[in-house]
């Protein structure tokens, strides 16, 4: 699965640790997504989805 | 006044402190139950019946702590540790039970102890822990 959590963590100024700290997860996690590492959860992809007032489509995409 | 909610990382080292603590009482506890009968009340039946019962309750007080600790990590963290105890049982189910099959056919003379699963289990799960990290953090940026 493909994100632009990168992209918008930069354009939101955020740290992996501030983003972690925001989402509740730990930095590590972070990074793992922002790498394709780890497909996050429904939970976590609503609360990505949440702070940055997109739907989760804007975020996650499907690479198929 | 209602506390403030802890961070991730707050929480989670107070969960691994608190873990840290009931493991060392374990420790401590298992070390009085085991040496007590000739250091300290001279095989007395009843007072090793009680050290033994003191070891338990602290044990099971410890996979409480250990429980809540895997509970209060990330989902990423739950993953890998849960990768971490599938990898530890079927290590030790495989070797264990190949050890068994070597002994038995007489190819090996060593005389084993319950300890040495528990070493073997310890050591599968904390180089499966670590080299699972390491892949994960492999290009790390920050």
């Amino acid at each position: 699965m493909k994100n632009r959590l990168k992209v918008l963590r930069a354009e939101h100024n955020y740290t992996q640790a501030k983003l972690a700290e925001l989402l509740d997860v730990s930095r590590q996690t972070i990074n793992a997504i922002e790498k394709g590492k780890f497909d996050p959860s429904l939970p976590l992809a609503f609360k990505a989805a949440r702070l940055f007032n997109l739907t989760i489509e804007d975020i996650f995409q499907d690479e198929e | 006044m209602k506390k403030p909610a802890l961070t991730f990382e707050q929480r989670n080292k107070k969960n691994n402190l608190n873990l840290a603590k009931w493991t060392s009482a374990w420790v401590i506890t298992l070390a009085i139950a085991s040496f007590g009968p000739h250091i300290l009340w001279q095989e007395d039946a009843l007072f090793s019946v009680v050290a033994i019962a003191i070891n338990v309750v602290v044990g099971i007080m410890m996979i409480m702590a250990n429980k809540r600790q895997i509970k209060g990590m990330d989902e990423l963290q739950q993953r890998l540790h849960l990768n971490a105890m599938a990898i530890t049982l079927g290590a030790s189910l495989v070797f264990g039970l190949a050890y068994s099959v070597v002994q038995s056919s007489g190819l090996l003379q060593f005389k084993e102890d319950i300890s040495h699963l528990v070493l073997f289990m310890g050591l599968t799960y904390l180089i499966s822990v670590l080299v699972m990290n390491k892949q994960l953090n492999d290009g790390d940026e920050e």
